[in-house]
């Protein structure tokens, strides 16, 4: 909500004409729940640290817990403001506290060096190559057709990534038009483990590979020398468990059915165009006898992302939790994560 | 069918069912079950319309934010401004 209720507000628009302005993931620069585990493990990122160091003089203070809000510091790193609010006006006060403590500092102090705060590692660094890369709005839906409804204010987004390689075998090698084809399991899987989440109004948590089930086929609709339209559809349900999270947090029972239409460019190997939709039927509980519905259906839309865009070459949220081995994990892992749960015994 | 024949025959069904349910239940690995089919090639680009953003909701994005701290602290320095961070669980211009 803070998106919408401070960032169209007129007065912080202009106000912010007076700074740099940077976005970050929290989770990863404050190095997990506690900064000072991260730094005694080893972590020593130095665009983590720096914004460690940063933030620990801010609103939350230096212990552990989330540091998420937003922060004014000098280009060196030295902290001047914060606060953590959705409130325009209150977030307008501190920018404007924090823009005269710019003022006030001595030209030595605002024009000093920024420190070293090249990353060593980014998550975005992993975008696959000439591979399928979508963007994912996430939003609750009601009950009824969609001519019923309107759109519920909040919604959230997210990325989804595909290497070249996983992206082409949704296309068989000799389509022919009218076939139906089954889509190989590891894409659906993705889909359902990492993206079909609860995630319209906030992160949700992920599900393992032995708690999803589903199928996606493929139906090709037009071939010739140039390109391939296909019709995807499939349906699935994935259920999560107290018990057997695997450091992940517990994700509820939902319901899928998706339904897209694309377009693969033979001469490029890559799509021109992909939409898929998916509807989902949440429940009240993580378990997979669950079946009392809870009082909000969800809905997941991907397309294309637009390259030209900076934050649509954003990664996806879960990316530590792809089953992938062109993603490259952190030296430090900042998540209690197995790919696949242990073997039983 | 007598009245009674047809009797033992609902409950063989219903006695059926109950048994068939323990047998689903004794599995807890998901699997897919008989949901209502809300989409379909008719309502598609209604249901796509009715989740994808519209521009006016994304105006909070019409800023000229840079994707990374370091990224921000290093256009701060070249234009001498001070940096305004924005930080959440999940990227703020992703899932958050």
């Amino acid at each position: 909500m803070g998106r919408q209720s401070v960032w169209t507000d007129d007065n912080i628009r202009a106000l912010t004409e007076n700074f740099v302005l940077a976005a970050d993931e929290v989770w990863r620069l404050q190095g997990g729940y506690d900064f000072r585990k991260y730094q005694a493990a080893g972590g020593a990122d130095p665009e983590c640290v720096c914004f460690q160091e940063m933030a620990s003089q801010g609103h939350y203070g230096p212990g552990g817990g989330t540091k998420q809000g937003i922060y004014v510091c000098t280009p060196a790193g030295k902290f001047l403001g914060s606060i953590n609010s959705l409130s325009a006006e209150a977030v307008q006060q501190m920018l404007k506290r924090s823009l005269q403590a710019w003022q006030e500092l001595p030209a030595a102090d605002r024009q000093a060096k920024p420190p070293t705060s090249k990353p060593k590692h980014r998550w975005e660094w992993s975008a696959p190559e000439k591979g399928l890369i979508l963007k994912e709005t996430i939003r609750y839906l009601k009950d009824g057709s969609p001519a019923e409804q309107t759109p519920d204010m909040r919604f959230n987004h997210d990325f989804a990534w595909f290497s070249a390689e996983e992206a082409k075998r949704l296309i068989p090698a000799s389509p022919v038009v009218g076939e139906t084809y089954e889509v190989p399991a590891e894409i659906y899987r993705r889909l359902a483990r990492c993206h079909l989440l609860n995630t319209a109004h906030g992160e949700g948590g992920t599900y393992h590979a032995d708690q999803v089930r589903g199928d996606l086929s493929v139906t090709i609709l037009e071939v010739d020398p140039r390109q391939v339209r296909i019709k995807l559809s499939g349906k699935g349900v994935s259920t999560g468990s107290r018990e057997k999270t695997y450091g992940l947090a517990p994700a509820a029972k939902i319901q899928t059915e998706l339904l897209g239409f694309a377009r693969f460019d033979r001469k490029t190997g890559q799509f021109s165009q992909f939409e898929l939709v998916a509807l989902g039927k949440l429940y009240n509980s993580t378990e997979a006898a669950a079946k009392a519905p809870a009082d909000r259906n969800i809905g997941w839309f991907f397309t294309l992302a637009d390259q030209d865009r900076p934050f649509d070459r954003l990664a996806p949220t879960h990316l530590h939790a792809y089953d992938a081995k062109w993603v490259a994990q952190p030296s430090l892992r900042l998540h209690d994560y197995q790919a696949n749960p242990p073997a039983q015994k | 069918m007598t009245q009674t024949k047809l009797g033992w025959v609902i409950l063989f069904c219903s006695l059926s069912v109950l048994v068939m349910e323990d047998v689903i239940s004794d599995d807890d690995s998901p699997r897919p079950t008989n949901m209502t089919s809300q989409l379909n090639e008719a309502n598609f680009s209604q249901w796509r319309d009715l989740i994808r953003t519209t521009d006016s909701e994304l105006a909070w994005q019409k800023l000229a934010w840079t994707p990374s701290f370091h990224d921000g602290l290093a256009q701060a320095a070249k234009l001498n401004k001070p940096l305004l961070l924005w930080v959440m669980n999940g990227h703020p211009m992703g899932c958050t």
